[in-house]
This record gives C-alpha cells, structure tokens and sequence, in this order.
C-alpha cells in the first residue's frame, strides 16, 4: 500500500457493524475475513471450467457497509503470466427502512456491473435482480458454516419455472496468522479474547459533562496477543500502553508509559464484566483502572487511585470512549 | 474484531492499471487525500456549510477508483451529525470499455436517498457526469474545474415537480497537507 491508500483504508474500514443495527449486519458480517476455494463457471453450451480463487470480506463506511474482494484465480496459485479472469468487489449496504441489502457488484476485468437486492432466505442468502432482456438472475449464498460456505448463480428466462446454473464457488475460510491463538486450551483462548471490546478508534468525552478529552486508537498486534493503546488527551498529554495476558501468571496486564516519564504497571482480569486492572506505584500510592463496554458498543473507563492502601478512592479519570 | 489483512491488502492498488490510458484516466486527479468546504442548497433555499474529506484510492489492481466522502469530517462527528443529508459514503468509479465513459457509483448508507448512479465524461478542463439519485430523481453531477491541488463540484438534481434543475451541493475541495 502506498501513503494515499493509508488514508483511505482507515476511513473505509471499520472493525465491526454499526451498533443500531450489529445483528442485521451479520448478515453478510459472518464472512469477513479470508477465503479459499474453487469456482467453477457453466456455460450455456455445456462447456464449464474449473479455476481456483479468493474472497476476502471487511466492515466498511462506519461499519454500515460490508465490501468484499473477489479474485480469481487465487493470485498465489497462477502460473507465470496467468493473467485475472475475475477482480472485483462487491459494496452490500444493509437499508434498514426495507429490511434489505442494496447490493452493488463491480467487476472491471469482466465488465461486469450489477445491481441487485438481498435478502436472508432461510438459512441463507439469496440476492436477485433481471439482466437487459428481462432475465432473472438469481446469487446465493448456501450451506453456510463457520468456516465454509457454498455460492452459486442461476439464471431463469420462463419466470422461475426452470434455472440453469452459471457458476457456482465452494469456499473454506483461510486459516490466519492469528489464528494460532484459537488453537490454544479453551481457558486461554477465551481470556486472550477478553479485551478485544478496547480495539479500535475512539474519541474519549467525560461521561459527566461530555467535555472532549483526547483521542485513543488500540490495535491489535503481534499476532492477536498484544493490545496497543496509543493516547493523545486534548490538554496535550500522551501515552501508550501494551496490555496483555500474561499466560503464566494467567493474569491481564498493562504497562502503561507517558510523556511526563509516568510508568504504571497493572495486574488483573475480568471482574464484573469489566476489564479491572490494579497496581502500586513506588510512592506506594494504590491505581485502579477498570474498562466496561457499553451496551452501544462504547466503552467507559474509570481510574481510582488511593494513597491509604485502598480505604478510600478518588476519581483521577473518567473517560467515554466512542467510535470515530 | 479486527481488519482483515487479506481485504485491505486485495483491494488498493499503489498504481494505474497498464489497461487504462492517460485519457481514460480522467479520475486520477483524485487520488488522495482532500479537505472540503461542502455548501448544501435545501429546495426551500436554506443554505448549510460544513466541512468534509475525501481519500481516494486506485483498487482492483488499478483498474477502478474508490473514495471515502466524508461530511462532517469524522474528527467533528461527535458533535453530531446532521438530520438530513449525512455523508459516511463511497464512490466506486470504473471504465465501462463499451461505453468509453466511466461509470460512478455512489453509496451513502448515511442517508440512502443521496445515493446515486452515474455516467461520467470529460468536459473541456472538467468532468461532467448525469445519473439519477437511488429514488430515480435524475441529477447532473460535474468538476468544471480541476486544478491539480483544488476541484471545484457541483451536483444538481431535477425534481418531479420542478422543470429547472436545482443545485443541492457544492463542494471546494483543497488537497490535504
């Protein structure tokens, strides 16, 4: 990627669906990531043939929008010179007045360019729409699982009373990098996974008067294990914290460094349905910081700190974090 | 939840595609990142400004062209965002070889009804496109000027009930620092 697709990929994707409508999202939300398969394109002359591709799927347009790739043949799998059959993209855009998916298909190696509707049929998807001579062109995705799924398109020219199938794909999801940490005992899995609620770009308000505060990003790095959180407060203060689960001492923990020469170091895991991490700084002085996500997809952070060894606490922050 | 690597690694491309020529390309002036001054005209002649941005990308291995158009720009989102007429939307610009002409889709789940569909062709020194909105309003979108660091665009629509075609927005777009 070059510097100008930086800027554009950070305001294409999100990390997940819009909150007023996350469980229509998931709709189509169940495929991103990356897929493997086979397509295999009948012609109306009974010739078919056979190529291997890739899919890959990811949040959009503030998480109202889903965009996917569609490649074939699979760019790692062509021999010397082997041109694309097929490179395009497809923006699904849920209309929540309709309850369906306005669905655009741009394929400018094929000059394909399709408009159409989907809807969830059943266990699966079914997308339509008719061609210039009236033809009903029908896409669907069947046999959906969590990690394969089939597609197929058909075409009828009576009215649905007959089809012909044109092509269909069979898709495994790719095994990712970050995966391995799927692989791992149940226990620990599910703790690395914990405080992934924290990830994305935020812009953190004070619950109480809703005063701007500063702005957050929290990526997720080194294969999944590493949360980093990078601040920058709207008085000019900046920060940056690592956060992980530390599997032998089955413990969250945060090492948190500022410009003003703070370190904090904090221990913990989830308590109450919060992140709630604590640590003793060297003057003896008690921080605790807890992270709660929010029903809208938010998250509220709160640090206490006591200087009597816990008997009592005082705000030092309070912070909402919203999506940008 | 995460971005998946393979989708942001498939889909932008650093550079044009060999398959289109200079002349073709009439969109490339775009690519990167724009500040814009955004100025809504409403039928009942109410004038609104609000500022915006726009990032543009060559994708599909260089053969088409997508932006992110933005208004409010997201760092002035938490304020809120205004009733009608959001912009959190895309533009995918590809060249249909049959047509010799660019077709221009814009999706703004924003707000649908500002959704459109369009055919684009140079024009002089500009860019002058005619479609219709996702309710079938017919509009006439155009840059009648392009500088290489400013745009100047208008869009215009043609109501129902009106025979004059009306100016709704005007964008001054300035290429970002």
């Amino acid at each position: 990627m070059g510097s100008d697709s930086l800027s554009y990929i950070d305001a294409l994707c999100a990390i997940g669906p819009a909150g007023d409508r996350a469980g229509k999202m998931m709709l189509y939300g169940q495929f991103v990531g990356a897929w493997d398969g086979t397509v295999t394109v009948y012609r109306a002359n009974g010739e078919q043939s056979q190529s291997t591709c890739e899919v890959h799927f990811g949040w959009a347009l503030a998480g109202r929008a889903i965009q996917d790739v569609w490649i074939a043949p699979s760019r790692h799998e062509r021999a010397a010179g082997e041109g694309d059959r097929m490179y395009g993209t497809t923006l699904r855009m849920y209309d929540p007045q309709r309850d369906e998916w306005q669905i655009v298909w741009t394929d400018p190696v094929r000059q394909a360019f399709n408009q159409m509707i989907g809807r969830k049929v059943g266990n699966g998807i079914v997308q339509e729409y008719r061609d210039g001579e009236g033809t009903i062109c029908q896409w669907s995705f069947t046999d959906i699982e969590a990690d394969s799924f089939h597609w197929m398109s058909r075409e009828s020219t009576d009215e649905r009373k007959s089809w012909r199938i044109t092509s269909e794909f069979h898709l495994k999801r790719r095994k990712r990098p970050e995966d391995r940490v799927d692989t791992e005992t149940d226990a620990n899995s599910a703790q690395l996974r914990a405080f992934d609620f924290w990830q994305g770009t935020w812009r953190v308000t004070d619950p109480g008067t809703g005063k701007e505060l500063g702005l957050s990003r929290v990526d997720s790095i080194l294969g999944g294990r590493v949360l980093h959180e990078q601040w920058s407060g709207a008085d000019g203060y900046r920060g940056e914290s690592f956060n992980i689960f530390n599997k032998d001492r089955q413990c969250w923990h945060q090492s948190w460094v500022s410009d003003n020469g703070t370190l904090l170091l904090l221990d913990g895991g989830v308590k109450d349905g919060a992140m709630d991490l604590e640590g003793t700084a060297p003057d003896g002085e008690r921080h605790r910081i807890r992270w709660t996500p929010q029903t809208d997809g938010g998250v509220l952070q709160e640090w206490d700190a006591s200087s009597d060894g816990g008997q009592k606490w005082q705000q030092r922050f309070a912070g909402l974090y919203r999506r940008r | 939840m995460t971005i998946p690597h393979g989708f942001i690694e498939a889909l932008p491309s650093p550079q044009r595609s060999p398959a289109l020529s200079d002349e073709e390309d009439i969109f490339g002036f775009l690519i990167g990142s724009w500040d814009l001054d955004a100025v809504l005209y409403s039928a009942s002649g109410e004038i609104q400004k609000i500022r915006g941005e726009l990032h543009a990308s060559r994708v599909l291995e260089g053969r088409a062209i997508q932006d992110l158009f933005i208004f409010p720009r997201r760092a002035d989102r938490a304020a809120g965002v205004p009733e009608h007429g959001d912009r959190y939307a895309t533009t995918i610009r590809t060249f249909d070889r049959a047509l010799k002409a660019w077709r221009v889709t814009f999706i703004n789940p924003a707000a649908d009804e500002t959704s459109a569909q369009l055919i684009a062709r140079d024009e002089g020194n500009g860019i002058a496109m005619e479609g219709k909105l996702s309710g079938g309003t017919p509009v006439r979108w155009a840059y009648p000027a392009i500088a290489a660091d400013a745009f100047h665009y208008i869009a215009e629509k043609l109501e129902s009930d009106s025979k004059a075609w009306q100016l709704y927005l005007e964008l001054f777009g300035k290429r970002s620092a």
